[in-house]
């Protein structure tokens, strides 16, 4: 082999090293922005949950009004988190086969499953939370429930 | 006991001897908390917790998350599936507290302090 053949067999390994290297490299940088996605919805999830959860106790302590547009507002807020996820769930399920470890892939998860296991069954509220008094209990208190059916 | 700050709206906690609405036999029971004591109040409000008999919750109940794995599920600690019973709510001081087991969503908190608000309306027929 000639200094010239040598030379050409090393640039062509280095072209072709390069042209796969590329895919390569745009595939980590959008694994690492898929990260960032993920990092920024569980952090928004946080909020979303830590001020419904405020909301909540400040009504039903009496500290503030009801208000069903609020309700409503945040239940929204759930919905709008949810809406990506299924194009979301298919990145990371492109990421897994290409054989990429996602980080906050498995808390993100976790989010997700638990929001939809929340709410299972549930539909926008149409009725504000208001506290509960000593009027509620005293109306139940007559209830007529089975209790045979609550032995545990 | 269990101090007055851990038992918020939403906690779960066992309470001892919960009486039936008709008379009986009191029993140890995880409720969740729908009106928390305050600094002049040392009683609650709460809605029993029951084991979900069959696959649907009835028109009285609401469904709280469990996972069926050592621990429970991360937030309520339920390990069986399980429901409020809306219609089951009492008042109790907080020395009958014996544990804080975990917490209720939010979201599901709302849908029982919901169906107790509408159960307990005089127009309720449920």
């Amino acid at each position: 082999m000639t200094v010239f053949e040598s030379a050409r067999q090393a640039v062509d390994a280095y072209s072709e090293n390069a042209e796969a290297w590329k895919p390569d490299h745009d595939l980590a940088m959008a694994c690492g922005q898929l990260e960032d996605l993920l990092l920024s919805g569980i952090q928004s999830l946080r909020e979303i949950t830590a001020y419904h959860q405020g909301w909540q106790e400040q009504v039903l302590s009496g500290q503030q009004e009801p208000d069903l547009a609020m309700d409503q507002a945040i239940w929204d807020m759930y919905a709008w988190w949810l809406r990506p996820c299924t194009r979301v769930k298919r990145e990371l399920r492109f990421f897994a086969r290409q054989g990429f470890t996602v980080e906050h892939a498995a808390e993100f998860r976790d989010c997700l499953e638990n929001l939809q296991d929340d709410r299972r069954g549930m539909v926008r509220p149409t009725t504000p939370i208001r506290p509960i008094t000593a009027d509620h209990v005293q109306r139940l208190a007559s209830s007529s429930i089975d209790t045979s059916r609550y032995d545990d | 006991m269990v101090g007055k700050a851990a038992l918020t709206v939403g906690a779960i906690v066992y309470v001892e001897n919960v009486q039936p609405p008709q008379g009986g036999q009191g029993k140890d029971r995880r409720v969740v908390i729908l009106r928390a004591p305050t600094a002049d109040d040392d009683t609650f409000t709460f809605a029993v917790i029951a084991t979900l008999r069959g696959s649907d919750p009835a028109k009285d109940e609401v469904r709280i998350p469990h996972k069926p794995i050592h621990g429970g599920d991360a937030q309520t600690s339920l390990t069986a599936p399980s429901v409020a019973v809306c219609r089951w709510v009492q008042d109790a001081d907080i020395t009958r507290v014996q544990s804080v087991k975990g917490k209720c969503p939010s979201i599901t908190l709302g849908e029982i302090v919901r169906k107790v608000d509408a159960l307990a309306r005089p127009s309720a027929d449920g």
